[in-house]
């Protein structure tokens, strides 16, 4: 009777979510009087137009075999000086009135196409306020000159279609009564005026069908989420009352819940976890699944294979490997069994939660902004994305055991050694064989991009970048490898195992001074200060390993250490790279006061469109607001703070773990402070990969999954609450 | 293995999956295009694809002349191919290659790539690279290259070859009108005859396409199965029977 009681309550609470998510996500998109109580629909469909301009002379040049590419050079630039006149006020407004709308209502802009580095074209903060100002105008028109051609390209926006078209179609006879005017009043022959021609009429349609389901979805799905998740609190706090006061099994509280029924199934549980065993040695499919997908993030450059289908979405490599594993996942957990994931709930959990909410309610409040400057579905593809970051450290939480966690953390080290292998072979033979050879095995309906490994940027550097889409992304992979042989060097005892975990630092190193980038320095340091802030005294026993470090890396990778050392020098600080990123702290600030709180909407902010912004931390703020840029520090925070006590435990089992992962945060903190880490993928799945281990050492339960080989090496002692075992032997400190 | 516990869940239920197999099986018998349902079972199309080439040249030839001049000849031809979508010269297409006006489209690859990317710019160019009108003709030239390429699409094979040839009369015709005197003209010439494509097959019945769908949907119905079943198991479990899983902190 309780039961069926409980399952009407948990039935209403539903019920009372999924209406409260109904009316946010009608709200949304509908326009809801209340008295007198009425429905209208929200216009939220935008139309675009497209036609195409020549500028030629009265003789037209097109047809004349005489005429010489100078001829064609001075018209592009009387080309791109009419697109000009296109966007200024003047003829703004006679277009308007040719088009039949009211002049204040339409906002024009003509690009600069010309082939200069993009950093010249960028908006700064004065441009950027006018650009806000006008994106909310319901009429749009563009104006593109062509880069090599005497041809304008002509883009248009409105409410409806026809509004488009006509608002495209004026734009040529506009200009051309103002010119001819002009003409006129200075007195100029028609025979020696410019002729515009436009090429074909308008052609406009609908270009955001769906619009208004999207955002009511969106809507929908993180109210209902977000109710839920207020009613399970409340409904967890109250059930903890009552468990305290019925005695339910609290931490050093007793045996009470533990009935006879939960005693057999634990006993159950152990006895097909032995069965199962530890990942390598195991017949589970997910943990090995987990390490493929580990291996294709180290070893290829998935974000540049794409499958060769046209769809909605981007289908990059690991979109199509992740669906398998969530997949074979939820499927694992609905079977239920021994076997299946053990969902842990721990602050990182907590943490990425909290940044994942924040990305949503950014998008459902600045929707219908987004839907009219045409944003909303990049931002819904960028939310995909950070949802495949979330899944894979939901998986590995739930799915990879405590015992098994030492394995992977090997097998971390041993991909990332392989990638530096790589790398270092890119830098001394200019051979990607990351790209070359996905190239060469996948099969024709994936294509891969095409990178050029002689290449080198603006400011003359090699672009050695792996498996990653750029250098930096590279180094930070590498970064986050890096404390995994670091610990192992602290902790090792042998002088076998000493050689070989400094072997494979300087590998790493190495590799990553190869890209001769300021961040291979700048990374590394970042490591090495987190393991001295915990280990100190360890760390300085091993400064002597320094130099020796120094010389090996001196001898695999020849001259890239000195070549990196040579651009912190002061003198060469004032470089395109350097000076880009401090010319965006200004130019961001009308994005960031104008969406304070939340932000424009999570990946709505498109460095093609924009700016190219060199620091995640920025491109936090201005996408997803000051709430945003703490809940994203904070998940950085909550993962050291986590890793904090077992790293002062000094427990053998969980410490080395916590603080490598401890490292990697901070890392990964640091890297966000260089470039946009979020965009480029192998660093947030490898940061959340690495945060999902610590999640596995420190959740609720962990300690009692006791794998066969470990529970033979430390008997099993678990403590009634399920919490960490103390009695497991401590860490030796290397000071005693 | 864990999936050995998915395949016991799925062993309780034989009966509900002799039914979804049956559903499935009436699903990829729908999408083999044998039952017209929905947008399965439309009518078999054939679309035919014909290409040619066409030489902008100077009055003189410059692959004999050396004096010729060369110099804006790329710049020229990327222009040319670009003029053809007018309203007035896609009239003259249409007339050349015996359709009405209203069936045909002309697009020019050259539209499809705006300048610089932004989101108004890209999804208004996506627009100038489709159409629903039934005769396509595409052109693409670069100014690397003094050469048009066309390619003509249409559902009948006399009037795609027409259409393909067509661009090279209506240009000759447009540098003739801009040019009388014959030594300033520019010389159109077709670089190759119509060459066709393998024909374009919409529509009709697909058995791989009904297999496809077959195994997808069964397996999105076992799918479900397994989900619902694990929903009703926590379902049935009333909050009080368990205390709440522990907060690590």
């Amino acid at each position: 009777m309780a039961r069926v009681h409980s399952q009407r309550q948990r039935l209403l609470v539903i019920g009372c979510c999924a209406l409260i998510a109904l009316v946010c996500a009608v709200a949304s998109v509908y326009h809801v009087g209340v008295l007198p109580p009425k429905l209208s629909s929200r216009h939220l469909d935008i139309a675009a137009a497209a036609t195409r301009v020549t500028i030629d002379i009265p003789q037209p040049l097109v047809t004349n075999a005489l005429a010489q590419d100078g001829d064609f050079q001075a018209l592009d630039k009387r080309a791109a000086l009419v697109g000009n006149l296109m966007s200024s006020e003047p003829v703004l407004a006679r277009i308007a009135r040719e088009a039949r709308i009211e002049p204040s209502d339409v906002a024009a802009v003509t690009r600069i196409t010309t082939g200069v580095q993009s950093a010249f074209t960028e908006p700064d903060s004065e441009r950027r306020a006018a650009q806000i100002a006008a994106a909310r105008k319901p009429y749009q028109l563009e104006v593109q000159p062509s880069q090599t051609l005497p041809l304008l390209s002509i883009y248009t926006q409105a409410p409806s279609v026809d509004e488009a078209v006509r608002l495209a179609n004026a734009a040529v006879p506009a200009t051309r009564r103002y010119l001819t005017k002009l003409a006129r009043k200075e007195g100029l022959s028609p025979a020696k005026e410019v002729s515009l021609d436009q090429l074909g009429p308008a052609r406009g349609a609908i270009v955001n069908g769906g619009a208004r389901v999207q955002i009511g979805g969106l809507t929908f799905l993180f109210v209902f989420a977000l109710t839920c998740l207020v009613a399970l609190s409340v409904a967890r706090v109250r059930r903890g009352r009552r468990g305290v006061v019925a005695g339910y099994a609290t931490p050093g509280g007793g045996d009470v819940a533990r009935s006879v029924g939960q005693r057999r199934l634990a006993h159950a549980s152990r006895a097909a976890l032995q069965q199962a065993g530890d990942w390598p040695r195991t017949t589970r499919v997910l943990p090995w699944m987990v390490a493929v997908l580990i291996a294709v993030i180290f070893l290829i450059p998935f974000n540049d294979i794409q499958l060769n289908v046209s769809l909605p979405i981007d289908l990059k490599f690991d979109r199509l490997v992740l669906p398998f594993i969530i997949g074979t996942w939820a499927l694992v957990l609905a079977a239920g069994g021994p076997n299946a994931p053990k969902l842990r709930l721990t602050w990182i959990h907590v943490a990425l939660g909290a940044v994942v909410a924040v990305a949503f309610l950014s998008l459902v409040l600045d929707a219908r902004g987004l839907n009219q400057t045409l944003e909303f579905d990049t931002s819904i593809k960028k939310l995909t994305l950070l949802a495949s970051y979330v899944s894979l450290f939901v998986v590995v939480a739930s799915v990879v055991r405590r015992t098994e966690v030492h394995a992977f953390m090997t097998f971390t080290l041993l991909l990332a050694i392989a990638t530096a292998l790589g790398m270092i072979l890119e830098y001394r033979f200019e051979y990607n064989p990351f790209y070359s050879i996905s190239d060469t095995i996948l099969p024709g309906i994936f294509q891969v991009g095409i990178i050029d490994p002689s290449g080198i940027d603006e400011i003359g550097r090699r672009a050695v970048q792996g498996p990653a889409q750029v250098p930096l992304e590279a180094v930070a992979m590498l970064a986050m490898a890096l404390p995994i042989a670091l610990v192992r060097l602290l902790q090792s005892g042998r002088t076998r195992d000493r050689v070989l975990y400094g072997l494979a630092a300087a590998m790493l190193l190495a590799a990553m001074v190869s890209t001769f980038r300021k961040t291979a320095f700048l990374a590394p340091i970042s490591v090495c200060l987190t393991l001295a802030y915990f280990r100190r005294r360890e760390l300085i026993k091993l400064a002597p390993l320094g130099v020796v470090l120094v010389l090996v890396i001196q001898v695999i990778s020849p001259g890239a250490l000195s070549a990196v050392a040579s651009q912190l020098n002061s003198k060469r600080l004032g470089v395109t790279t350097v000076s880009d990123r401090t010319a965006d702290y200004d130019a961001i600030r009308p994005d960031v006061w104008s969406h304070l709180a939340f932000g424009r909407g999570y990946g709505s902010y498109e460095h093609t469109s924009y700016r190219v912004l060199d620091m995640e931390l920025l491109r936090q703020l201005i996408e997803v607001g000051v709430i945003g840029l703490l809940a994203y520090i904070m998940l950085v925070v909550a993962v050291v703070a986590v890793a904090r006590g077992p790293i002062r435990a000094r427990r053998s089992d969980d410490s080395p773990v916590a603080l490598v992962v401890a490292a990697v945060a901070v890392c990964f903190l640091m890297v966000s402070t260089l470039f946009d880490v979020m965009s480029f993928p192998h660093v947030p799945y490898l940061f959340l990969w690495m945060a999902a281990l610590l999640a596995v050492m420190t959740g609720p339960g962990s300690a009692t999954e006791q794998a066969p080989a470990m529970s033979r090496a430390v008997p099993a002692r678990l403590p009634a609450g399920g919490g960490h075992d103390t009695s497991t032997p401590k860490e030796p400190a290397w000071s005693s | 293995m864990e999936l050995v516990s998915v395949l016991r869940v799925l062993a309780r239920r034989p009966l509900l999956i002799v039914l979804g197999i049956l559903a499935a099986a009436v699903g990829g018998f729908v999408a083999t295009g044998a039952i017209s349902v929905g947008p399965f079972g439309a009518p078999k199309r054939h679309s035919i694809v014909a290409h040619s080439q066409i030489h902008i040249d100077t009055p003189k030839s410059h692959l004999i002349d050396l004096a010729a001049n060369t110099s804006a000849i790329g710049t020229q031809t990327v222009m040319l191919a670009d003029r053809l979508p007018k309203r007035d010269l896609q009239a003259q297409i249409a007339r050349t290659a015996g359709i009405a006006p209203a069936r045909l489209a002309v697009l020019s690859a050259d539209a499809e790539q705006p300048a610089w990317v932004s989101p108004l710019a890209t999804r208004a160019a996506e627009l100038a690279s489709t159409t629903e009108r039934a005769y396509v003709l595409r052109v693409t030239a670069t100014s690397d290259f003094p050469v048009i390429t066309v390619e003509a699409a249409g559902p009948d094979r006399a009037t795609v070859a027409r259409l393909a040839r067509a661009p090279t009369t209506v240009l000759k015709r447009l540098t003739a009108e801009g040019a009388a005197n014959a030594k300033r003209r520019l010389s159109v010439q077709a670089l190759s005859g119509v060459e066709f494509d393998d024909d374009v097959v919409s529509g009709g019945r697909h058995a791989l396409v009904g297999a496809f769908v077959f195994v997808v949907l069964a397996v999105m119905w076992c799918f479900a199965i397994v989900l619902a079943t694990g929903v009703a198991r926590w379902w049935r479990t009333a909050p009080g029977d368990a205390p709440p899983p522990p907060l690590a902190i």
